[in-house]
C-alpha cells in the first residue's frame, strides 16, 4: 500500500507540474462518485469528490482528484485518482479568450487507487454526455457521467456514475 | 410499487402547488424542484448506501427576512429495489442570514447571496414503516444564484419518535432550482 501510494503521489505530482507548465486553464472540482451498493470493489457509502483540472491542449485536460467517504464513517476510506479527459464535441478552449461551445461532451480515461481503508486499484473509462460551461465561462457543470471501472485485485468490472461534477476556473 | 406511490404523491403535490401558488404574473420566484445526495450513519433502518433526494419546493411568502421554504422530497436509497423503503420528507427551511457580498463572488462568474439556513424535516414511509423521524439539518454552506440555491455539506441529526433513537447524516449537496 505504501509503495503504491508513493508511486501514485509521484505520478500525480509530475502530471500536475506538467499540466501547470502547459496549462491554459486551471480549475477546482467538487462532485460525487457513486457505485452500486452491492459492488465488490468499494463498500457502499456516500463519498465526496474533490479535484483539480489543468488544460493540456485545446481538447485535452488532466484531472486529479480524491474520493473521501463522508458517511457512514467519515474518512474511513480515501481514494486518489487521475484522468485524462478529452472534449469530443468541440475544443474545450481556444487561445486568446475566444468563445467556445457552451455545451460539451467528454470522454475520460483514468486510474483510481485506494489510499486508506481500501486496496482497490482500478482503471476506468467515463463518458459525460452533457456538460455546461467551460474555461471561457469560468464555471462548468458536468452532469450524470457514467463510467466503467476495472478493479485489478478483485478482477471485476463495475459501473459507476458522477451525478454532477462542478468546476470553478481560476 | 413503492416508487409508483412516491411519484403519485409528488404529482399530487405538484398539482396542488400549481393551483395554489400565485403563478400568474408573479413578480418573484415561488417554487421549483430540488435534488441532492445524502448519507446516514448506517444505523437501522438506514443503510450505509447513498440516498438520492428528489422533490418539489415552494416559497409561499415573499418575506424579506426568514422567508420560509417548504418542500416535499422522496429519499430514495440507492440499493436493490425492495431492500429498503423510499422515505418521504416534509421540510421547512428558514434562511438565518442573507449576505450579499461573500467571498465566492470573486471566484464565480455569477453573483450569489450567502444564505446559511436551518431546516426541520419530518421523514416517514407510509407504505413500509410506521417509524417517523424528526430531522434537524444545518445548512452552513448555502448560496443563492438568482434562480437556484446550491447547498454543500449539510449535517443533520435525526430523532426516531417511536424509539427515541438519535442519529446523524450528511447531505453532500442539494440543488434547488426555481421553475415558476
Amino acid at each position: 500500500m505504501g509503495a503504491s501510494m508513493k508511486r501514485l503521489g509521484i505520478a500525480v505530482l509530475l502530471c500536475v507540474l506538467c499540466g501547470m507548465l502547459w496549462a491554459a486553464s486551471f480549475s477546482f472540482t467538487l462532485g460525487t462518485w457513486s457505485l452500486p451498493s452491492q459492488n465488490p470493489v468499494i463498500e457502499a457509502a456516500a463519498r465526496g469528490y474533490l479535484g483539480a483540472t489543468a488544460g493540456l491542449t485545446k481538447h485535452l485536460e488532466l484531472e486529479v482528484f480524491t474520493l473521501i467517504q463522508a458517511t457512514p464513517q467519515p474518512l474511513a476510506d480515501i481514494h486518489g485518482g487521475a484522468a485524462f479527459t478529452f472534449a469530443l464535441a468541440a475544443p474545450r478552449e481556444l487561445p486568446d479568450e475566444q468563445a467556445v461551445s457552451f455545451l460539451q461532451t467528454y470522454l475520460s480515461v483514468g486510474v483510481l487507487q485506494g489510499l486508506r481503508g481500501s486496496n482497490s486499484t482500478s482503471v476506468f473509462v467515463r463518458f459525460t454526455p452533457l456538460s455546461i460551461g467551460g474555461p471561457y465561462y469560468k464555471t462548468r457543470e458536468r452532469g450524470v457521467s457514467l463510467g466503467l471501472m476495472y478493479d485489478f485485485p478483485q478482477e471485476v468490472l463495475t459501473v459507476f456514475w458522477n451525478i454532477f461534477l462542478f468546476d470553478i476556473y481560476l | 410499487m413503492r416508487l409508483n406511490h412516491t411519484w403519485v404523491l409528488l404529482t399530487v403535490f405538484l398539482l396542488m402547488v400549481t393551483i395554489l401558488s400565485p403563478l400568474q404574473g408573479a413578480q418573484v420566484w415561488t417554487g421549483g424542484y430540488r435534488y441532492g445526495l445524502a448519507g446516514y450513519d448506517g444505523s437501522n433502518p438506514f443503510s450505509s448506501a447513498e440516498y438520492l433526494e428528489l422533490g418539489l419546493f415552494i416559497e409561499p411568502f415573499n418575506w424579506r427576512m426568514l422567508n420560509p421554504r417548504m418542500a416535499l422530497s422522496a429519499q430514495i436509497p440507492l440499493v436493490p429495489p425492495g431492500s429498503e423503503p423510499v422515505w418521504l420528507d416534509l421540510q421547512v427551511e428558514i434562511p438565518l442570514l442573507i449576505i450579499k457580498d461573500n467571498p465566492l463572488d470573486a471566484l464565480l462568474r455569477h453573483e450569489s447571496d450567502f444564505i446559511p439556513s436551518l431546516q426541520v424535516e419530518a421523514m416517514f414511509s407510509p407504505w413500509a414503516s410506521s417509524e417517523v423521524f424528526i430531522v434537524v439539518a444545518a445548512k452552513p454552506f448555502s448560496w443563492f444564484f438568482g434562480d437556484k440555491t446550491v447547498t454543500l455539506l449539510s449535517p443533520r441529526m435525526y430523532w426516531n419518535l417511536q424509539s427515541a433513537q438519535l442519529g446523524w447524516g450528511l447531505r453532500l449537496f442539494e440543488i434547488s432550482q426555481f421553475l415558476w
